[in-house]
């Protein structure tokens, strides 16, 4: 009897620590197995694949060929995690990129974060340093403007993140810029107002901006000018900043009418501000007189609807679907390819156009609701 | 009901219920709410946060709590001394971008930059200073006005230089080490927070200025009654703001180099959050860096982790404003209510069951039957003493005695007519004793123990002690120091009645009835003071036993006299000398037969018994009826008992009448009569002894024979 006790009781020591060793193990082995696929450097190629034993594994039969790319694909994205800073997530920008890095991504069984700064610089630079914690395999960031969140790119950078930089480029260069050429857009804009406020007209101009910091704004500037300069038929009468907000860009161009009531043609820098200005347009009866042209992501809500209605005459459309889509090739790519950190440093512009009633089309536009 | 009893013994033996009441009194306990907040806030972002607890995560979101507490320490500074500052984020901005300028566009070295954009600033801060301090215009229209004012100085800047600054930042190390690098393994900004908190810290709780803001912020008047500078005080609050502020912005545009138009925009909401959620009360006067740095952290936790979380953009400005009007609610709450509630809980009954009451009755065979033998006395200084707790003689038969009014008086022999103001204390003193050298040693509540010798110099003996280990209640200082005897060696024993009243919340005591009170030992030798002997119920008069090596102590609440060895074989132990007293002693002295006199200041009720037994019943007492509707024990009766070490009762003397001494505190014993004192007393009372000795003097026959000396000395 007491042999059998102490025999038990010996038993049950040995097994305590037995069973706790076994749990730590199971616990690393799946951790290990998530951080490899977290942060494996190679490239998964055709060739990795294959020796990996996947491709010889598929089975040779009659009913058709197996892809031996697919695994390729599928593998590099799997388990990976994507993040995404705007400067504010309720932006059309934002949303039309985020939705397509979801759309692409999530059912691939890669991890879309979000954060959003809400237009707070301080705020964004502090959800990338946080990312950096989290250890996400790409971060997309749409920079508020070229220097603040430099830092935190940097030390994503650093960290073996890939950073990829939205229509606004920081002075702290990364893997991949993706963005509206603002400068293009700028001399289309300067393009259509002198084409519409020529000769015949008063060619009295005027330009409401963003905030003056906002590079976009800077680089669309010069494009403009880059163009009016050229023309010393137009005069600029106003250039002023609304801040990208509707009720101050409706009080400039209110003041701006009154001031020149045979204004001639105004370029706005954003439609999500410019519907004031439009109705600003519309409230002083200048609607058939002003030629109205501004920028837009291509939202229906605010861009092609305005089109339609007659508030804006033209509007250089940079499509945030197509960008967005774009976006999610690049990443695939840079998942894909797994280059040295930093070493791309590819610079990708996006196409902008005109679009005005004359050849608007009904997939001129996304819409929030089919983005889904 | 045996069970009964025992678990409630056992519940008030156990449950240190005091404890609650003991807390609240402290004045950290102002802290435990922000603190407990602080800890919830802690352990949410961490079980949100997988990875909150690695330290790169802390390291890298302690760079971005560094600016922020900065400014949390700049409001602060303004919210304590009763003034509010909403430029803060404002003047934020400006430190930013005219470092920017300094730094990109004029090209000064960091060195200077850091200054300057300090000066700046503070500058706006004197404006403000100026405003508020000597202009005295209201401190919230003054600041929003200057939010609205240097944020628009800002934003011309930003859109005059805009184009100048882009990409012109140039690098250096000093520059490069203010925003992304490190001090001592901490980010720089919140390595240079931690230095600034801890001479803030000392500065408000040490220093001269600090306790001027926290003068002018709780009441500026009475500030500048006391002669505080309060306008240049006020003044000065705004400037150092701005100059902290100024600080932070230079920190910010260190690590993100941004003219971003939105910089530090609604950091006064945040900060003022910060500031209320740490327990700093809006209305100034109350507050210190550590609350400040809590609620700084809390502030950030919050936005930090839901900005992790990825909540929506409204989520961060709704949550902090609730936890803004939730830490107002509180604090004002708190402030109104501590008091309450401290009044409330603070008394605590123990459990203090009575031994069953010796007989009494007039006539009977019992030694403490009723007499009438105090009903004719002598009385001195009739209407012209109040409150002679402990008459003393000296060798020449002068009676000294204490008096409400904080005096020593002395009666001069023989007739006693002749009063004068022997020496002026300051607060009633209590039990006195006469020592080798004739000096007066005497117990003095709210002061400690005393003496005053004979050339009339009053020598503050001690008035603090060892404090008792792991008590809440800081009980170093001597509260209520009753009654004291001098060993033959000249270490004074003295009692201290209670340790949580004060003696004119004494009558609270009774209700509690537990052992608060403790003997301490005073060496002159050493001029040490320590305590001998704890938890006593409410211990009062000490007496020699003769032995030169024990004492005997009164326990007035539990009316019971008992022995305590100090020194020799039995050092340290206690025994029971007359445990079941009819009455509640209070001072014991010598009697010239080598026993001792006991006085009873009050008789034991049956009601008072029972109530004993039921702390509960005395809590709510306490709780709900004015003081001098208490249950009591019955104080209009004068008693007084000579009892032996044995603890035989030998002689009982009474007044049950109660016209001419009830509650009786002392008694003493001088060539023949008897002299009674008394708390409540307008006189000291004396009858004369049968069969006693008529030369008997408690200083000669203590200390020894010296020759007389003359009645008048």
């Amino acid at each position: 009897m007491h042999t059998s006790k102490s025999f038990v009781r010996c038993a049950a020591l040995v097994a305590v620590p037995v069973l706790a060793l076994s749990a730590c193990s199971t616990g690393s082995d799946s951790g290990g197995t998530s951080e490899g696929a977290g942060s494996g450097d190679n490239p998964v190629t055709l060739e990795s694949a294959d020796r990996a034993g996947t491709l010889a594994d598929y089975p040779k039969t009659d009913q058709g060929q197996p892809d031996p790319r697919q695994a390729v694909y599928y593998s590099s994205l799997k388990g990976k995690k994507i993040a995404f800073v705007p400067n504010a997530m309720k932006t059309d920008l934002a949303t039309a990129w985020a939705q397509a890095l979801r759309d692409e991504f999530e059912p691939l069984g890669a991890e879309i974060l979000t954060r959003d700064p809400a237009f707070d610089t301080n705020a964004g630079a502090q959800a990338i340093t946080q990312l950096i914690g989290q250890k996400p395999d790409v971060i997309v960031v749409q920079n508020p403007d070229v220097t603040s969140w430099a830092t935190p790119i940097k030390q994503a950078q650093d960290a073996g993140i890939y950073v990829v930089q939205m229509n606004m480029g920081s002075q702290q260069t990364s893997d991949v810029f993706i963005g509206a050429d603002y400068v293009n857009i700028g001399r289309l804009l300067g393009e259509q107002l002198v084409d519409r406020c020529g000769k015949s007209t008063s060619g009295k101009v005027a330009i409401v901006q963003g905030p003056l910091t906002a590079s976009a704004g800077l680089y669309m500037t010069q494009g403009i000018y880059s163009v009016l300069n050229e023309h010393p038929e137009i005069k600029v009468v106003s250039d002023q900043a609304a801040d990208w907000d509707a009720s101050k860009a409706n009080a400039v161009t209110t003041t701006v009418l009154k001031q020149h009531a045979d204004l001639c043609g105004i370029a706005g820098y954003w439609d999500g501000m410019d519907g004031g200005t439009a109705e600003a347009v519309k409230q002083a009866g200048l609607q058939d007189k002003v030629f109205m042209i501004t920028t837009s992501g291509a939202w229906q809500t605010l861009g092609c609807n305005l089109i339609a209605n007659g508030s804006y005459d033209a509007m250089v459309v940079s499509h945030a679907k197509e960008q967005g889509q774009q976006l999610a090739t690049v990443v695939k790519a840079l998942l894909q390819q797994r280059p040295a950190v930093g070493s791309w440093n590819m610079q990708i512009y996006t196409k902008s156009h005109v679009v005005t009633k004359a050849n608007l089309q009904s997939d001129s536009c996304w819409s929030t609701a089919e983005l889904g | 009901m045996q069970v009964t009893a025992s678990l409630a013994r056992l519940r008030y033996k156990y449950v240190p219920e005091h404890l609650v009441g003991e807390l609240l009194t402290k004045r950290w306990i102002d802290t435990a709410i922000p603190f407990i907040f602080l800890v919830a806030t802690v352990a949410w972002a961490g079980a949100s946060v997988p990875e909150f607890f690695s330290s790169n995560y802390l390291g890298l979101v302690s760079r971005d709590l560094g600016e922020f507490g900065i400014v949390v320490l700049a409001m602060m500074i303004v919210v304590i001394a009763g003034g509010i500052d909403l430029s803060v984020g404002s003047n934020f901005a400006l430190g930013n971008i005219i470092a920017l300028l300094l730094i990109g566009v004029a090209g000064w070295p960091v060195w200077l930059v850091l200054p300057a954009v300090v000066v700046v600033c503070a500058g706006v801060g004197a404006v403000n200073g100026l405003l508020i301090g000597y202009l005295r215009l209201r401190a919230f229209i003054t600041t929003l006005v200057m939010l609205i004012i240097v944020r628009a100085i800002a934003d011309l800047l930003v859109l005059k230089f805009s184009t100048q600054l882009l990409g012109s930042e140039e690098p250096s190390f000093l520059w490069d080490l203010l925003g992304t690098g490190t001090i001592a393994g901490m980010p720089t900004s919140f390595a240079i927070l931690l230095l600034l908190a801890v001479v803030a810290h000392l500065v408000i709780s040490r220093g001269r200025i600090g306790w001027h803001l926290l003068a002018i912020g709780g009441s500026r008047r009475s500030a500048y009654n006391a002669g505080i500078p309060v306008r240049r005080t006020v003044c000065l609050t705004y400037v150092a703001a701005g100059a902290l502020v100024g600080l932070a912005g230079a920190l910010y545009a260190a690590r993100l180099g941004g003219a971003g138009g939105g910089t530090g925009l609604s950091y006064e909401i945040s900060a003022l959050t910060a500031v209320v959620a740490g327990g700093i009360s809006l209305g100034g006067g109350r507050g210190s860096v550590p609350k400040a740095m809590m609620g700084a952290i809390i502030v950030f936790l919050i936005t930090n982790t839901l900005l992790r979380l990825g909540a929506s953009s409204g989520a961060s400005p709704m949550l902090l404003g609730a936890v803004l009007l939730l830490a107002v609610a509180v604090d004002v709450k708190w402030n109104k209510n501590r008091s309450k509630i401290l009044a409330k809980v603070y008394v605590s009954p123990a459990y203090l069951p009575m031994p069953p009451m010796p007989e009494t009755s007039r006539g009977s065979q019992s030694a403490y039957a009723v007499n009438d033998r105090l009903a004719q006395v002598d009385k001195f200084g009739l209407d012209r003493l109040e409150g002679p707790e402990d008459p003393v003689l000296d060798r020449a038969g002068n009676l000294y005695c204490g008096t409400r009014q904080g005096d020593i008086m002395r009666l001069l022999a023989p007739d006693y007519e002749h009063i004068e103001v022997f020496a002026h204390i300051g607060s009633h003193p209590l039990g006195l004793a006469i020592d080798r050298d004739d000096s007066i040693v005497a117990c003095v509540p709210g002061m400690g123990l005393y003496k005053v010798t004979k050339d009339r110099e009053v020598i503050r003996l001690t008035d603090e002690t060892n404090r008792t280990r792991w008590s809440v209640l800081d009980d170093s200082r001597l509260r209520l120091a009753d009654d004291l005897d001098i060993a033959p060696d000249g270490r004074i024993f003295f009692s201290e009645a209670t340790t949580r009243f004060g003696i004119e919340r004494w009558i609270y005591d009774v209700q509690e009835s537990r052992g608060n009170g403790r003997i301490i030992c005073y060496d002159p030798s050493t001029k040490t003071t320590r305590t001998v002997l704890r938890n006593l119920v409410f211990p009062n008069g000490i007496c020699m036993a003769g032995d030169g090596e024990s004492l005997l102590f009164a326990e007035t609440w539990a009316s019971r006299v008992s022995r305590y060895w100090f020194d020799g074989p039995n050092k340290g132990q206690v025994a029971a000398v007359v445990p079941d007293l009819p009455g509640l002693p209070d001072n014991i002295n010598r009697a010239s037969d080598g026993n001792f006199w006991v006085a009873l200041t009050g008789m034991r009720t049956p009601s008072m018994d029972l109530a004993l037994s039921m702390p509960g019943f005395r809590r709510r007492m306490a709780r709900r009826i004015a003081p001098d509707e208490l249950l009591f024990p019955n104080l209009n009766i004068g008693c007084i008992a000579k009892i032996n070490l044995a603890g035989e009762v030998l002689d009982v003397l009474w007044d049950a009448s109660g016209v001419d001494h009830p509650a009786v505190t002392s008694v003493r014993e001088d060539r023949g009569y008897l002299y009674i004192g008394g708390l409540y007393n307008n006189r000291i009372g004396r009858i004369p002894l049968r069969d006693a000795d008529p030369e008997f003097n408690g200083p000669v026959s203590y200390w020894g024979e010296r020759e007389r000396q003359s009645v008048t000395a």
